[in-house]
């Protein structure tokens, strides 16, 4: 029930401005005077939160009214209502938010226990599981997932999985699929390196029960699809070269082949040449040791998806060695190729920047002569500058690439992996 | 990617149970980061209390913290370095009081050579207050 009118009433009054439409579901359960009072006081300069109360539905329905306020609003729901897990998956973590939980819980450690979810929830999803994995024990695992996956309820399913599955390496897989999957138009290279980091060393029938038990439509794009794929990523005739080349992906383990998928999966739906060209870019380096089924997915995409994977040359030979370099390194080939393409300094800046010290490494020594010229070139300055810093640092010299480099390749070792 | 930062590298020793706050350090150059470990169960007490710090979350502190000498020494130590920029803000403001007498030299001298500013906060909190509806 609700503690004290003035926790409730901001509430109130934000949900009410926010939502100007749509009369809530249990709103249609009041008589018609009923609502219409209540939604003027809601929304009318005559606010007036005492007019509204009599017309507030039950205790359960006005949880869930209160699950659906703003996340800034959210920390008024646990002062009013309490700490539970479907306030705190919204509420955002602040000062108040500390206040509020003092209200409900004296125990100054069993409030921190409350927000350490909330916490975790903020993080980087490339993050998250490093650090759910890294904890000796989660006292909650299904309060746990439900505050990071910023759920407002729990799917049996998904409950059993955790119940059945009481490691922190597996809830913290749980937590990390879901919360990437809820990132689904955010940065792919992210969510591909979640998904190999978080199915390092699992089985394909232990990757599909987990896969099964999460929510949300979003997750159901999770297992692969060879046919969907191979119908939006390839010519009619090259359908089945297709779908015979992702076959392949089956035999490799999860935390290769489902970065992979996802990163066909972002190309399929990408709707810009930056979003198509960076979810390539994931494909490569899922399959970088993979080469010859790279080489076969490449082979039979259209011409859309092939230029954002791995663009063709028009010059024979460059094109035959890219093929070398496709096989024996396809992240390496994929940025080599976009660089060449372009003819464009910037390009390849980009391209190099967006690459470890290993890969840039890779790429450099692949660039012509004169996209690295322009690279050096007056417009920019700030390169040289760095280049010039790091080839006076001692033993510069040595760790060189012979033609000259950017700064933050001037450490990488100089042999080739 | 954060997977090689030295941030998430410290957070994880702290999370094993370190608790030498020059080595968790620099945790406290990313206060996302440092919130976990406000918050996390079984973290050194000092650690903890720094990250509550370095997030702008001071009221997490309990007057008890606040004056624990272990963290008044904790913060001392920092002083002069990136950690200790990020920590005596918001130290400021819960510090026992008289707690900078002890240490006018070390912290005239950090902001003589720049390694303290005198005053400043970081704009760039993690997490905006909520309004006052």
């Amino acid at each position: 029930m609700l503690i004290q009118m003035e926790d409730i009433a901001p509430a109130i009054q934000r949900w009410g401005q926010a939502n100007l439409d749509a009369p809530t579901s249990w709103t249609n359960h009041l008589a018609s005077a009923e609502r219409d009072r209540f939604l003027k006081a809601l929304r009318g300069d005559s606010y007036d939160i005492e007019r509204c109360l009599p017309c507030l539905p039950a205790e359960e329905e006005r949880r869930m009214w209160l699950s659906h306020l703003n996340s800034s609003c959210a920390n008024l729901a646990v002062r009013s209502l309490g700490p539970t897990p479907s306030f705190l998956a919204r509420a955002e973590l602040n000062t108040f938010l500390i206040a509020d939980i003092r209200r409900h819980v004296t125990d100054e450690s069993a409030g921190r226990r409350m927000l350490f979810p909330v916490a975790v929830r903020d993080l980087l999803i490339d993050t998250i599981f490093a650090i759910i994995a890294s904890l000796p024990v989660i006292d909650d695992p299904i309060t746990f997932l439900q505050i990071v996956g910023r759920r407002v309820d729990m799917p049996p399913a998904l409950q059993a999985w955790i119940t059945a599955h009481p490691t922190t390496q597996a809830a913290a897989a749980a937590i990390a699929l879901r919360v990437a999957m809820q990132l689904r138009h955010d940065d792919v290279a992210a969510r591909c390196a979640a998904f190999a980091h978080v199915l390092a060393g699992w089985r394909w029938e232990e990757t599909n029960a987990l896969f099964i038990a999460l929510p949300d439509d979003a997750c159901a794009a999770l297992p692969p699809d060879p046919d969907a794929l191979a119908n939006a990523l390839a010519d009619p005739d090259r359908q089945d070269a297709l779908r015979q080349a992702l076959g392949v992906l089956d035999t490799l383990p999860p935390s290769i082949a489902i970065p992979a998928f996802h990163a066909l999966d972002t190309l399929a739906q990408a709707t810009t040449p930056s979003d198509q060209q960076h979810a390539g870019a994931e494909l490569a380096r899922a399959l970088r040791d993979h080469g010859d089924s790279f080489t076969a997915i490449v082979g039979a995409l259209d011409d859309s998806a092939r230029s954002a994977v791995l663009p063709s040359l028009d010059d024979p030979h460059v094109g035959s060695a890219l093929d070398a370099l496709t096989a024996a390194d396809p992240l390496v080939a994929h940025h080599v190729a976009h660089v060449l393409r372009a003819d464009d300094a910037a390009v390849a800046l980009d391209a190099l920047a967006a690459s470890s010290l290993e890969e840039m490494r890779h790429c450099w020594r692949r660039l012509p002569d004169t996209i690295l010229s322009a690279i050096l070139s007056a417009g920019n300055a700030p390169i040289r500058s760095a280049c010039a810093r790091a080839s006076a640092r001692p033993g510069a010299g040595a760790a060189g690439m012979g033609r000259g480099q950017p700064a933050a390749a001037a450490g990488a070792a100089s042999a080739d992996r | 990617m954060h997977l090689g930062s030295p941030a998430l590298a410290a957070t994880l020793q702290a999370l094993r149970g370190e608790t030498d706050v020059h080595i968790v350090a620099p945790t406290f150059r990313d206060p996302w980061f440092a919130r976990v470990l406000a918050f996390v169960p079984n973290v050194d007490p000092v650690v903890g209390a720094l990250g509550a710090l370095v997030s702008v979350l001071p009221n997490l502190l309990t007057p008890a913290e606040c004056n624990s000498p272990a963290l008044s020494a904790a913060v001392a130590s920092l002083i002069g370095t990136e950690a200790g920029q990020c920590i005596l803000p918001w130290w400021a403001d819960v510090a026992p009081a008289g707690w900078g007498a002890s240490h006018v030299t070390a912290l005239i001298d950090a902001v003589r050579d720049n390694r303290c500013p005198p005053g400043r906060r970081r704009s760039s909190a993690p997490v905006t207050r909520a309004p006052r509806c």
